[in-house]
């Protein structure tokens, strides 16, 4: 398997990735993880331009910001 | 461990007279995530008996509310909303400080059926702390639209508690769900504590259970619950050890320590994962999809708002046209100046006439004279007549003056809550706002701030950290209101020559406030020292859906009543002051102002304001009087330059263009009205923080409207 790894902040938009990892702790990585945004789950990237990233997980979609994104190690599993 | 469910007296049917005082009660929690229709719920089932309070010592409204079913009173708490119990922030502390000390007989958790995935995990974290619990699935009808069915029974089946399918909105679902929370209260239904299997991690906690038993502070909690949670790294739990068991603290961080070792992963982590894989498998076997929901309007205003160009754009434009409809159904603003400049004079007062604050104006002004020819009728002295017209009258006029606006307000906030637009908007402006240290939510309060101050400062309870509310309310009255708006059209068309000097000085006037706003926030941010970490922005964005008017009404409602309840008595005194300032001098009564407190007030700061070119006791009296309500600065101009029009008054001041803009730039940044001021007050309930906002905003104004005079002056086309 050749997944492409990648952090979220750079993840394209529409592409569903796997998160591998999430770097750093703090109050707001254990928040995603309340949201389902863990090591494994699968997302959907819905937007990502120059603003927060928006993420679908479930049915419920998230809006990261950048710093926080960058801290998120995803793979891009379907552009 | 058994519990009084409830005081059971036992009344006899026959024995009616006892009755009252003798019917059973039942204490019931309301749990449930952000956006799930909790409030909604709580509403429906209590209607009109409902209080608002605060959480003891937080700045959180406390609701709670009461009903009635066959004999048994409800009692029932609103618990703050949050996706989890992990007491990271202070409404999660308060919801799980409820559950656990004070034991309601019955907790029932709202969840989402429209967004199980999420809204499922509050739940679990409520079922594997309490026993007795009910789960109520909101908004079925709308997950029956979107092709989604819960089996609820199944779903009982495996959580071990009643599960009760709900509309909060149409009230579907209601009986059942009270019927169970009775059964429930009662033990007719029987309930039990959730155990998820922890698999590795359940080695670790089941070791530190054990040793947690020696430690009688953590009695309230459930001991295997406490021993996952302090695996996580539970701060409050930490806490209560490092007070009371602080030999045990150093076990359970070793505890951790080797459970993360040992098995290769951060047990936080671990916790987490069990938990929704257990919610994935619930929901596997419990939901059932027949057919897609339809997207493509969610996918396309998504496209807009989120996207780079037209976000930020989308948001400004969603914001403004809000505010200015506001503004036309308030004062008739930007209508009535428009139909002025057309030509159709005789049709703009008729439309300033019947708008909101055109209304009730003219009721308050005729009800005042009603009773002064009444009381002048019956001979009564005109101290007393002046006191019940313009004293009393007038505070309870302070106080109505605001309340349509207020409402008005909140009606299109909520509007913008239940829509889902909101939360689009937070993320939009989130950039914009960062640049002054603030997030994306606090563009929503800030905004508000256009139409009235008050609840902008009330919005500011929606930021997420403790440091960006205080920020952000600190901010909120620099932006003009509306009541100022009117002031500044009023003096700009009568100080200003020509239509378009008139509106360049108003744009900069708005320029310079937006500034202010702006170097306020970028000064305090560094000032206040910060407990938390720089706010990173997650947002969860709800799904789109069609307003529902009783929603935004009780919204709108709740908030009115709030501030009439908290801020209407020091409003109501604060105002009778200042007529006893105007009316009352040296000599007892006075008929004219040059007599009275005010003036000598006036005189004395008027040379303060000498070096901003405003050094006049009229200006300076004016500026004491506008303390009410900003409109009231024009008001006391007229008075006191014994004119009958801002047109005739202001020129009698004879001021300068540099002058003039000064002293628009002042009135409007100027000490907040007294309606936000007490508004602020009641937020923090702090009184040295109220004069530190009175102090921050008198010393911005001065500052400011010198920077602007000497620039105007140095400026010859000015």
């Amino acid at each position: 398997m050749d997944y492409r790894r990648t952090t979220l902040e750079l993840a394209p938009p529409g592409s569903q990735v796997r998160v591998v990892e999430i770097r750093h702790h703090s109050g707001q990585t254990r928040r995603l993880m309340e949201l389902g945004v863990m090591q494994g789950a699968v997302v959907r990237v819905v937007s990502n331009s120059a603003g927060p990233v928006v993420i679908e997980a479930g049915s419920a979609r998230f809006a990261i910001g950048r710093r926080l994104a960058r801290k998120i190690v995803v793979e891009v599993v379907e552009q | 461990m058994t519990r009084l469910a409830c005081e059971h007296a036992g009344a006899q049917p026959q024995n009616g007279a006892r009755e009252e005082g003798s019917k059973r009660r039942v204490r019931v929690a309301l749990a449930g995530a952000p956006n799930v229709g909790k409030s909604t719920l709580f509403n429906v089932l209590v209607g009109a008996r409902r209080f608002v309070g605060n959480w003891p010592g937080k700045t959180i409204d406390r609701y709670e509310g009461e009903l009635e079913h066959h004999g048994v009173v409800l009692r029932l708490v609103d618990l703050p909303g949050t996706y989890s119990l992990s007491a990271l922030s202070e409404e999660e502390v308060i919801a799980r400080d409820f559950i656990v000390h004070e034991k309601p007989d019955v907790v029932v958790v709202v969840v989402n059926a429209v967004s199980l995935e999420t809204t499922m995990y509050l739940a679990l974290q409520v079922l594997e702390l309490y026993d007795r619990v009910v789960v109520a699935v909101n908004k079925m009808d709308a997950a029956a639209r979107r092709g989604l069915h819960v089996l609820l029974d199944r779903m009982s089946r495996a959580l071990g508690v009643p599960v009760v399918g709900v509309s909060a909105l149409r009230g579907e679902g209601l009986h059942e769900l009270i019927e169970s929370v009775l059964a429930v209260a009662s033990s007719a239904a029987r309930t039990q504590r959730l155990r998820l299997n922890y698999g590795g991690l359940a080695h670790y906690a089941a070791l530190l259970e054990r040793e947690l038993g020696r430690c009688a502070a953590l009695r309230d909690y459930p001991p295997d619950w406490a021993a996952v949670r302090l695996l996580e790294g539970d701060s409050e739990l930490e806490k209560v050890l490092a007070e009371a068991c602080p030999e045990l603290l150093e076990k359970a961080r070793q505890a951790r320590r080797r459970a993360e070792e040992e098995l290769g992963a951060e047990p936080a982590l671990l916790a987490a994962s069990t938990r929704y894989a257990f919610i994935s498998e619930l929901l596997r076997s419990c939901v059932v999809y027949s057919g897609v929901a339809r997207k493509s309007t969610s996918e396309l205003l998504d496209r807009i708002y989120l996207s780079r160009p037209l976000g930020l754009p989308a948001a400004l434009t969603t914001l403004m046209s809000v505010v200015v409809v506001a503004f036309a159904i308030n004062t008739g603003f930007p209508l009535v100046q428009i139909l002025e400049a057309l030509g159709h004079s005789d049709l703009a007062e008729l439309v300033e006439a019947y708008t909101l604050s055109g209304l009730v104006n003219t009721a308050l002004s005729e009800l005042a004279d009603i009773t002064a020819s009444t009381l002048s009728a019956r001979g009564v002295s005109p101290l007393l007549i002046s006191l019940v017209t313009g004293g009393i009258l007038g505070g309870v006029g302070a106080i109505l003056a605001f309340l349509p606006l207020i409402f008005l307000v909140f009606i299109f906030f909520g509007f913008l809550e239940d829509t889902g637009v909101m939360a689009r908007i937070a993320v939009a402006s989130h950039a914009l706002m960062e640049k002054v240290r603030l997030s994306g939510k606090a563009l929503l309060p800030l905004a508000l701030g256009l139409g009235c101050n008050v609840p902008a400062v009330m919005g500011t309870k929606i930021l997420p950290s403790d440091k960006e509310k205080l920020v952000a309310s600190f901010a909120a009255p620099l932006i003009p209101c509306q009541a100022r708006l009117v002031i500044l059209l009023a003096l700009a068309t009568a100080l200003f020559s020509g239509a378009s000097a008139a509106l360049t000085a108003l744009i900069l006037v708005y320029l310079v406030a937006l500034l202010a706003a702006g170097i306020l926030t970028l000064i305090l941010n560094r000032v206040i020292p910060s407990k938390e970490e720089v706010p990173e922005l997650l947002v969860e964005l709800p799904p789109y859906h069609v307003p529902s008017i009783r929603v935004i009404w009780w919204y709108a409602v709740d908030n009115a009543l709030h501030f009439l309840k908290k801020a209407g008595v020091i409003i109501f005194l604060l105002s009778l002051a200042t007529w006893a300032l105007l009316r009352l001098g040296p000599s007892g009564y006075v008929e004219s102002v040059e007599n009275s407190f005010a003036y000598i007030v006036g005189s004395a700061v008027a040379p303060l304001l000498a070096p901003i070119g405003l050094g006049r006791w009229e200006i300076a009296l004016a500026l004491v009087s506008g303390f009410i309500a900003k409109e009231s600065v024009l008001a006391t101009l007229i008075i006191a330059t014994s004119s009958t029009s801002a047109a005739e008054a202001l020129p009698r001041l004879a001021l300068s263009p540099s002058q003039a803009l000064t002293l628009m730039v002042f009135a409007t940044l100027y000490m907040p009205c007294l309606a936000t001021l007490a508004t602020f007050h009641t937020q923090y309930r702090r009184p040295k923080l109220t004069l530190a906002f009175v102090a921050a905003s008198l010393v911005l104004a001065y500052a400011i409207s010198l920077v602007t005079y000497i620039v105007c002056q140095a400026i010859p086309v000015v």
